[in-house]
């Protein structure tokens, strides 16, 4: 019996375990396992796999039943998912059945879970930008929250580390609020689109439009090739999984290279529900995860843990993780986990007509926008707010869903659809959350959902300083689109709550004082060195850009510290 | 043929209904309508003008409608709720040089988007909406709509359009996202292009060429 026990201590025994096959738990699978580490990736969702997994990616429109809308029974069952556009009929199986486990809200949060192996890296939206000292020094600077441990110079060379093995298509602009990157050449404007860039910039000086740094190929370099990548074929279906590997995820680009090196195990369906810890030495020595089908709970062992988790469910895992040395949850000590949670706030700008150029219209569909990066409270200009917003954007030829003639019908009818309509082009403001210590999740732990975790309870609102930039974000957008020459330009403000950007961030933080945050520098657990928490949940501000390419360089630049303090025989 | 013991029960229910007794203006033909009126009087109810028996219609036919009764259980008296809402599609999406809305089969994504996608009060709300087109237009052609000429058709729909303006807006909305998301539609009244491998923002566009359908 004591044989049996000891090869089953080995055969639950890893060099490192990784929570989450996300954006982050794909990176630090991949480098983790190429640095020479024994690696198991768990993730609670489904197994979904490269390009057979991809059932809807090719589906003709009248193989839909319900023409992407969702149903009666769909949204009972989905009841926060079903709220906005990432769930429909045709990602489906993608998500997580909020009844399942059915959060709560103090204030309104929309949390979108995925429910698959690769997690939202699959369905994310791939504008990837760097964030800037201007970010990382804003807190600093402005006496908010606290410092970020880290400066620009310190994850600079991760950002290209990243970039260049994950393929991001761009233009470079020399902005110091957004640096630039390792860049595969950028996609092509519409004329409407370079039109008005032309007119903009130079009716405001200062700013820019640009095409929208994406993580599409628009070229396959060999970083791409040598996992089976190949370039965007413009089908602008990516959220459905691209059968051509042309965008990047989990499963087209750092799972492969893991799974290369033979060093990893990925265990799908697996719940952590808890890090395990040694008291005696503050390291952690596991995981306990729990089978989300048979609902059986095995331990896990190993030397290092990334938690990968997503945001939310990171810092709930730490939370959960409680002990004698840490009644709070794990890393607690500063009592700031679970608190300062940040999102973007957006669906907010402006759109109108382009008279004229009836006789352009375009070759395939760009998997992409326009981006206008941040030129507010820049330099000595000083707003009734502080840091800002950019915008994402796009100009298009409306189609048959445009609305002709309320009440007409019939052959002219139909004619008129069969063709293209005018130009249009909107802008939509992106903007920066401030962390605020009263934006938080906790946990009910008297309310256990299907698997025996207790729920999330959200209480986060945007406050005042959020809801000042909101004016500029909207007449700024009615301004620059006027002044370029669209007409009838209307504003529009559809409400922001905090998860609808689906890039919530915080709740557990990095910074320099272990009394007021969560990780060091490193990303490492201040008091639990052998832990690394390197995805959203790490965040110290939100910046108002796209945040997955940041965790991406974090998490390879947490990896790569990792390893050279196992060595060492630091953890 | 019309049976009825008018002797028994006349008085009462003719004062009720301030109707006369005049068989005559129940003259049973073939119309589908009118069996139906012939099934609901042979059932024991009442002589009635044809108005009032048209509205005891508009209620089974309503009743047909949500109900999803089969032609069958009624025995063949109303055109079914797929074969109306298909010629009404039609009238909004008609062949031209592509095929129309019949063509594509659109009434299937009607009745399957208000069977599974709408409120029970949407839902129920569309098909009086049609079960009252139904109705008035039997009143004033006495047939069926899908039994109207095609002239007739446009001017009834305009005309009942603008007095039933949100039925009318959910049929349209209906009608061109199932026919534009069709095979028919997506493939020939527009340019269907799966794959189209390269990005061009800026290409002339030639008279008369169509849409990309997606």
């Amino acid at each position: 019996m004591a044989n049996l026990n000891i090869q089953s201590v080995v055969e639950r025994t890893y060099d490192a375990i990784v929570i989450g096959s996300g954006v982050s738990g794909g990176w630090a699978a991949k480098e983790l396992t190429e640095k020479g580490l024994r690696v198991l990736m768990l993730e609670r969702g489904k197994p979904l796999e490269h390009v057979s997994g991809y059932e809807n990616a090719m589906k003709a429109p009248w193989e839909m039943q319900y023409a992407g809308r969702l149903t009666n029974e769909q949204i009972a069952t989905h009841p926060k998912l079903s709220r906005d556009y990432p769930y429909n009929e045709m990602t489906e199986k993608y998500w997580m059945k909020d009844v399942d486990s059915l959060y709560k809200e103090e204030k309104r949060f929309d949390w979108f879970r995925p429910n698959i192996v690769g997690g939202k890296s699959i369905m994310w939206g791939r504008q990837t930008y760097r964030l800037s000292d201007i970010d990382f020094e804003a807190n600093l600077r402005e006496g908010i929250a606290v410092d970020w441990p880290i400066r620009y110079a310190d994850i600079a060379e991760w950002y290209s580390y990243v970039e260049r093995f994950a393929g991001i298509s761009g233009e470079k602009l020399g902005l110091p609020q957004l640096p630039d990157g390792e860049f595969l050449p950028p996609m092509d404007m519409f004329h409407v689109e370079k039109e008005v860039k032309r007119r903009l910039e130079k009716h405001f000086p200062g700013r820019y439009l640009t095409i929208g740094r994406v993580a599409n190929l628009s070229e396959a370099a060999k970083e791409q090739l040598g996992v089976g990548r190949s370039r965007c074929q413009y089908r602008n279906k990516c959220n459905l999984g691209c059968p051509f590997g042309a965008y990047f995820s989990t499963q087209s680009s750092t799972l492969p290279a893991a799974a290369k090196t033979g060093r990893l195990t990925l265990r799908p369906d697996s719940i952590a529900m808890q890090i395990l810890l040694d008291e005696s030495s503050q390291r952690a020595t596991g995981v306990r995860v729990r089978d989300s089908v048979t609902l059986e709970d095995r331990e896990y062992l190993a030397k290092l843990v990334f938690v990968c988790a997503s945001t939310v469910s990171s810092t709930s895992l730490l939370l959960n993780s409680v002990s004698n040395r840490f009644p709070d949850g794990l890393g607690n000590d500063s009592g700031q986990l679970g608190h300062n949670l940040m999102d973007h706030h957006f669906r907010i700008g402006a759109s109108g007509t382009w008279p004229g150029d009836l006789d352009k219209y375009y070759y395939g569909r760009r998997a992409n926008g326009i981006y206008i990066p941040r030129y507010r409270n820049l330099g000595s200009e000083k707003r009734d707010y502080q840091r800002g917003f950019g915008f994402q954007g796009g100009a298009s030829r409306q189609g048959w869903q445009r609305n002709i003639a309320e009440m007409a019908f019939g052959a002219e009818f139909k004619e008129e659809l069969t063709h293209p309509g005018d130009w249009t082009m909107g802008l939509t403001g992106f903007g920066e959350m401030l962390p605020y210590f009263q934006n938080k999740l906790t946990l009910d732990r008297e309310t256990k959902d299907k698997w025996g975790l207790p729920v999330v309870v959200f209480d986060a609102e945007l406050q005042d300083n959020e809801k000042k930039m909101r004016v500029d974000m909207a007449n700024d957008a009615k301004e620059m689109l006027e002044a370029s020459g669209l007409k009838n330009v209307k504003i529009y403000d559809n409400g922001s709550f905090p998860g609808m950007a689906i890039h919530e961030m915080g709740t557990a933080r990095m910074g320099r004082d272990p009394k007021t945050s969560v990780l060091n520098g490193h990303n490492q657990v201040h008091a639990v060195k052998n832990v690394f928490v390197t995805d959203g949940a790490s965040m110290t501000s939100a910046s108002c850009v796209n945040p997955s390419l940041t965790y991406m360089a974090l998490t390879a630049r947490a990896a790569d510290f990792a390893v050279e303090s196992l060595k060492k025989g630091e953890l | 043929m019309f049976q009825s013991n008018r002797s028994d029960f006349s008085k009462t229910a003719g004062d009720r209904l301030g109707a006369r007794s005049e068989p005559s203006e129940l003259h049973l033909n073939s119309a589908p309508c009118n069996r139906v009126t012939g099934l609901i009087l042979r059932s024991g109810a009442l002589m009635m003008k044809r108005r009032e028996a048209v509205q005891l219609v508009t209620l089974a036919v309503g009743a047909f409608f949500t109900t999803g009764l089969t032609h069958e259980a009624m025995g063949q008296a109303v055109v079914a709720p797929d074969e109306l809402l298909a010629e009404l599609a039609d009238v909004i999406i008609p062949t031209t040089t592509t095929p129309g809305a019949k063509a594509a089969g659109v009434e299937k994504f009607i009745i399957r988007m208000l069977r599974d996608c709408h409120s029970k009060q949407d839902h129920d709300s569309f098909y009086a909406g049609l079960a009252k087109l139904e109705d008035e237009c039997n009143v004033k052609f006495g047939k069926s709509f899908a039994q109207l000429l095609p002239e007739q058709k446009v001017d009834f729909m305009k005309a009942f359009a603008s007095v039933n303006k949100p039925f009318f807006l959910k049929l349209k909305q209906l009608t061109v996202t199932g026919y534009f998301n069709s095979e028919i539609g997506a493939t020939q009244a527009l340019a269907y292009l799966p794959i189209p491998g390269r990005f061009e923002g800026s290409v002339p566009l030639s008279p008369g060429q169509k849409a990309w359908a997606f």
